[in-house]
C-alpha cells in the first residue's frame, strides 16, 4: 500500500513537472503572438501566469510591463519595470519603458484631472541602495577584499621600490572599492519597505478596515513606503507624508 | 412828502417781518418702514423734524406704549440740523431725523405719541403732531415675512449726490449706498439662518458668521458657503482683510467681488437682544475634493460704520475675525461601486458624443468631442477614455471646461474632451460606447450613462506599421516586447541579513583562519625546538650524542659532545660534592682537553673519563 503511494506520488509529480515545462513555452508563445496582434489582455493574462508559477525572470517582467503599458494599466505596469531595474539597474529597455509609462499615466491624469505628476523622486539614501542589486554589491565587497589581502603580501614581499609603490597603490585603489560596495550593501539592506500602487482613484483609510475612513488621495503608480501589515490592509507612508492603510492586493511590494 | 417816506418804509418793514413771520414753518413726521410691520419682527420708526426758517427747534421724546424698542436714538435737533436748501429771501429749510427699532410682541393697533416740536429758548410748543398709529400684523397673515429692510433713514431724507466724494477719510471705506432689498421670503436661503448662531463669536460692535448648506457632503458634491457680516448700524464699509481658506475643496464663487463694495444683501437679525444687519460678504459653492475632517478656514473682516444718528453719528472702525467651519466630507461607498469609477464623479451626468467629420480618408484626424454636462465640479474629475479600437489611433486633445452660476443652489458645469483620431484602416469603424459611472447623492446609489459613440468610415489605402511608428510620440514610445525571453524563476541569494553579511566577511575570515594557522604551527614548532633544545643540552643526552659520534668514528665530535656534557653536568649537579667526585671531573677535564689539543685518538678513553665523572656528579655526595 505504501508503496503504491509512493509510486503515484512520484507519477504525479512528474506528470506536473512535464505539464509545466511544456506549458512555460506555450504561455509565452501564446504572449508572444497575442501582443503582436493587439490583443494585449490574453497577453497580459499569459505573462502573469507565468508569473504566478514562479517564472519571474527579468525579462518576463520587462514583456509583462510592456504589455500592461500598451493595455493602460499603468500602475502595474510602473510595478514590473520597478521591478526589473530593482533587480538589474542597467536594463535600460526598461527604463526607457518606465519612464513611458509615467509619462503616460501623468498625460491621462492631466486629461481627467487638470493636473498630474510624472515622477517623484525618493530619499538620496533610497537612491543611493538601487544603485547595486546586493547580488552585484556583495561579490564586489568580496572581490575587493581578496584584492587587498593578495597586494598587502605583494607589497611585503615585492623586491624592488616600483613594485611596492604598484602594490600600495592596488591596495588603496581595493580598499576605496571595497568601501563603496559595503556603503551600496549597506544602503540597500537599510532602503525601507516600499510597494507600488497598482490602481487609480485610491485614498488612505484612517483605519485596516473596510469600512474606514478615507484621507489623502494616492496616485496609480505612486511609490509609498510600507511601515506595517495587519490583516489585508497595510500601513504606508506616501510621498507627500501622508500616513494611512491601504488594502495590500492594491499595493506590489517591490522585494530584492 | 417826508411823512409819506417813513409810512412807506414802516410798510415795507411790517409786510418783510410779516413774511418772515408766516414762513417760519415746524413739521413733525413720523413712518414706519416698513409701513405695515409684523409681530415678532423689528421694524424701524422714522422721527423727522424739518423747519423753516427758524433755526431753534426741538423734537419732543416719543412714547411707544406696548412696543418694544430695540434701538432708541435722541430726538432730533435743530443742534444736529443742517442747511436742506434756500429760497426766496433768507428762506431756508433744515431737516433732522431719528431712527428707532421697534418690535411688536403681537398684532394690533399700536400707538405712538408725544410727537411735536418746542422752542428750547421760549418753551413754547412750535409744533404738535397727533397719536401716530401702527398697524401691527400677525406673523405669516401676509404670506410673506417683511424683507430685513436694508434701514437707512439718514440716507432717505437727502438728495442723492449730497455725500460729496472724498468726504470719508483716505483709506476708509465708503458706506455702502445699500439699495432697497427686493422682498425677499423667509425661505430666502440667503438670509442667515435664525437660532443660535453656531460657531460665530458674538460682539455687538460687528461680528462674522459662516455658515453652509450641507455639512456631510460627498467628495465633488455642491455645498455653499455664505458669510455675513454683522454689525449695528445700517451704514456699513467693509472689505475681507483675509478670505477664507479653502485647501481641500474646488470652489467657485458667486458674488462678483467686482460688483460690491460690501455686502451683496442686507438683513435684519436680533441677536443678543440687539437688532444688528447682516449683509451677505460671501457666497461660494465648494466642492470637497477629499474625504474626511475638512476645514474652512477663518475669514477675516474690517470696515467700518456710523453708530447713532446716520448722518451725525460717529464713525466707529472694525475688525471681525470669522470662526473656522469643520465639515465631514463622505467618500461614495465601496460596496457596489462599479468598475471604472472615477472618484467625485458625481450624476446626474449627460453626455454626447459626436465626431466633427463622418467619412474621412485613412491618415486623416477626426475630432471625437465628448461633452458633459453635470455638476460644478465636472471639470476636476474629468471623463474616462473612450476605448481603443482597432484601425483607429486616438490620441488626447484639448480638454475645456466651463461652469454656469445661473442657478447658485445648483452650479453646473460643462466639460468638453476632445479626442484625436486617425484611422489607419479603410472601411467602418464603430467606436463603441463610453460607459461611465456616477453616484447620485439624492438616492446614494451609482448609475451608468452609456453614451453609444458614432462610427466613422475611412477610405483609401491601409497605413503600415512603419509609418505609424514614426508618428508615435518618442516621449510615451515602447522599446520593444521581448520575443524570446528567458525563463527562469528569479532566486535571488542574498535575501537575509546573515547571508549578505557572512559573504562580505568571508575573506576577512578566511584571512584570519589563515593566520591564526599559521600562528598555531609555528608555535608548536618553536616548543618542539625548545624541547628538542633542552634534551639536546641534558648531559647524559650529550653523552648518549658522544657515544653514538664515536660509534660512527667521529672521535672529535664524541670529544666536543664530552666536554659539552661535562660544562652541563657543572650547570645543572653544581659543583662536585665528594673528593671522588672531583678528582673524575678533572681527570674528564683534562682527558678532554688532551683531546681537543692534541687530537690523539684517545676518544674513546676520555669519554669514559667524562661519562665517569657525569655519574659521580649526578649522584652527589
Amino acid at each position: 500500500m505504501k508503496r503504491l503511494a509512493r509510486t503515484l506520488t512520484l507519477a504525479m509529480t512528474l506528470a506536473v513537472t512535464e505539464s509545466y515545462a511544456v506549458s512555460s513555452r506555450e504561455l509565452v508563445a501564446r504572449a508572444v503572438a497575442a501582443q503582436a496582434s493587439g490583443d494585449l489582455a490574453t497577453a497580459a493574462r499569459s505573462l502573469e501566469e507565468l508569473v504566478a508559477a514562479g517564472l519571474d525572470s527579468t525579462d518576463v517582467l520587462y514583456d509583462l510591463g510592456t504589455v500592461y503599458t500598451r493595455a493602460e494599466r499603468y500602475g502595474e505596469a510602473v510595478w514590473c519595470f520597478e521591478r526589473v531595474l530593482l533587480r538589474a539597474p542597467g536594463h535600460l529597455a526598461a527604463r526607457r519603458n518606465l519612464r513611458a509609462t509615467r509619462v503616460r499615466l501623468a498625460r491621462r491624469d492631466a486629461a481627467r484631472t487638470g493636473r498630474a505628476v510624472v515622477e517623484t523622486q525618493p530619499s538620496l539614501a533610497v537612491q543611493i541602495g538601487e544603485l547595486m542589486p546586493l547580488r552585484y554589491s556583495v561579490p564586489l565587497v568580496m572581490f575587493a577584499e581578496i584584492a587587498v589581502i593578495a597586494l598587502w603580501f605583494a607589497r611585503r614581499r615585492s623586491a624592488t621600490e616600483l613594485r611596492r609603490v604598484g602594490a600600495t597603490a592596488g591596495v588603496a585603489l581595493s580598499l576605496l572599492a571595497g568601501a563603496t560596495g559595503v556603503g551600496l550593501v549597506a544602503a540597500r539592506r537599510a532602503r525601507p519597505p516600499s510597494a507600488i500602487v497598482l490602481h487609480g482613484g485610491l485614498r488612505l483609510l484612517q483605519s485596516p478596515r473596510v469600512d474606514g475612513i478615507p484621507d489623502a488621495a494616492v496616485r496609480e503608480g505612486e511609490r509609498v513606503e510600507l511601515t506595517r501589515r495587519e490583516g489585508g490592509f497595510a500601513r504606508v507612508r506616501a510621498v507627500g507624508g501622508s500616513v494611512g492603510w491601504l488594502p495590500s492586493r492594491e499595493l506590489g511590494a517591490l522585494t530584492e | 412828502m417826508r411823512r409819506s417816506s417813513a409810512l412807506a418804509a414802516v410798510s415795507a418793514l411790517a409786510l418783510v417781518a410779516l413774511a418772515a413771520e408766516a414762513r417760519a414753518v415746524v413739521r413733525v413726521t413720523l413712518e414706519t418702514s416698513p409701513p405695515q410691520p409684523v409681530a415678532g419682527q423689528p421694524f424701524h420708526l422714522v422721527y423727522t423734524l424739518q423747519v423753516q426758517n427758524d433755526s431753534m427747534a426741538q423734537a419732543t421724546q416719543l412714547q411707544f406704549p406696548g412696543l418694544t424698542v430695540l434701538a432708541n436714538a435722541a430726538p432730533p435737533s435743530t443742534a444736529n440740523m443742517m442747511i436742506g436748501g434756500f429760497g426766496g429771501m433768507g428762506m431756508f429749510t433744515v431737516q433732522s431725523s431719528a431712527e428707532y427699532i421697534l418690535v411688536a410682541p403681537s398684532a394690533g393697533r399700536f400707538t405712538v405719541r408725544g410727537a411735536g416740536a418746542v422752542n428750547p429758548q421760549t418753551g413754547r410748543t412750535s409744533a404738535q403732531l397727533a397719536p401716530y398709529v401702527i398697524t401691527v400684523q400677525r406673523a405669516g397673515a401676509a404670506g410673506t415675512a417683511q424683507p430685513a429692510q436694508p434701514a437707512q433713514p439718514m440716507m432717505q431724507g437727502f438728495p442723492p449726490g449730497m455725500f460729496p466724494p472724498g468726504m470719508f477719510p483716505p483709506g476708509m471705506m465708503a458706506p455702502d449706498p445699500q439699495p432697497q432689498a427686493p422682498p425677499v421670503t423667509v425661505n430666502d436661503p440667503d438670509a442667515p439662518p435664525t437660532g443660535e448662531i453656531g460657531s460665530a463669536q458674538y460682539n455687538p460692535a460687528g461680528f462674522v458668521r459662516l455658515a453652509v448648506d450641507n455639512a456631510t457632503p460627498y467628495v465633488g458634491q455642491q455645498t455653499t458657503l455664505r458669510i455675513w457680516l454683522y454689525v449695528p448700524a445700517t451704514e456699513v464699509g467693509c472689505e475681507l482683510l483675509r478670505e477664507p481658506q479653502l485647501t481641500g475643496f474646488w470652489n467657485e464663487q458667486l458674488i462678483d467681488r467686482s460688483q460690491i463694495r460690501c455686502a451683496r444683501q442686507w438683513f435684519t437679525q436680533v441677536v443678543g437682544g440687539r437688532t444688528m444687519s447682516a449683509g451677505l460678504v460671501r457666497k461660494i459653492a465648494l466642492y470637497p475634493t477629499r474625504a474626511g475632517r475638512q476645514e474652512i478656514g477663518a475669514p477675516e473682516v474690517i470696515g467700518e460704520y456710523i453708530e447713532g444718528d446716520g448722518f451725525f453719528g460717529q464713525r466707529r472702525q472694525f475688525n471681525a475675525r470669522g470662526p473656522a467651519l469643520v465639515l465631514d466630507v463622505r467618500e461614495p461607498p465601496t460596496a457596489g461601486r462599479p468598475q471604472g469609477y472615477v472618484p467625485g464623479l458625481l450624476g446626474p451626468l449627460r453626455i454626447t458624443a459626436d465626431l466633427d467629420r463622418m467619412s474621412v480618408a485613412t491618415g486623416e484626424t477626426v475630432t471625437l468631442r465628448l461633452r458633459a454636462e453635470g455638476n460644478g465640479y465636472l471639470g476636476a474629475v474629468g471623463l474616462p477614455t473612450p476605448p481603443r479600437v482597432e484601425g483607429v489611433r486616438m490620441h488626447p486633445g484639448a480638454s475645456h471646461h466651463e461652469v454656469d452660476h445661473s442657478d447658485e443652489r445648483n452650479v453646473r458645469g460643462v466639460l468638453t474632451a476632445e479626442y484625436l483620431l486617425v484611422p489607419e484602416r479603410p472601411g467602418t469603424h464603430a467606436l463603441g460606447t463610453l460607459v461611465v459611472p456616477w453616484f447620485d447623492p439624492s438616492d446614494e446609489r451609482y448609475h451608468t450613462t452609456t453614451v453609444p459613440l458614432p462610427s466613422l468610415v475611412a477610405a483609401g489605402a491601409a497605413l503600415t506599421r512603419d509609418a505609424d511608428e514614426t508618428r508615435e510620440d518618442p516621449t510615451v514610445a515602447l522599446d520593444p516586447f521581448e520575443v524570446s525571453p528567458t525563463i527562469e524563476a528569479h532566486r535571488p541569494f542574498f535575501t537575509s541579513g546573515a547571508r549578505v553579511w557572512g559573504a562580505v566577511a568571508l575573506p576577512p575570515f578566511a584571512l584570519a583562519l589563515a593566520g591564526l594557522a599559521r600562528a598555531l604551527r609555528r608555535w608548536r614548532e618553536r616548543r618542539l625546538s625548545a624541547r628538542d633544545d633542552a634534551q639536546r643540552n641534558d648531559p647524559l643526552s650529550l653523552m648518549r650524542q658522544a657515544d653514538d659520534a664515536l660509534a660512527a668514528g667521529h672521535d672529535a665530535k664524541a670529544a666536543d659532545l664530552a666536554g659539552r656534557a661535562l660544562e652541563r653536568a657543572r650547570k645543572e649537579f653544581g659543583a662536585p660534592a665528594t673528593d671522588a667526585a672531583r678528582d673524575a671531573a678533572r681527570e674528564a677535564q683534562a682527558a678532554c682537553d688532551t683531546l681537543r689539543f692534541g687530537g690523539s685518538g684517545a676518544a674513546r678513553d676520555a669519554v669514559e673519563k667524562v661519562r665517569a665523572a657525569v655519574r659521580a656528579m649526578e649522584s652527589g655526595p
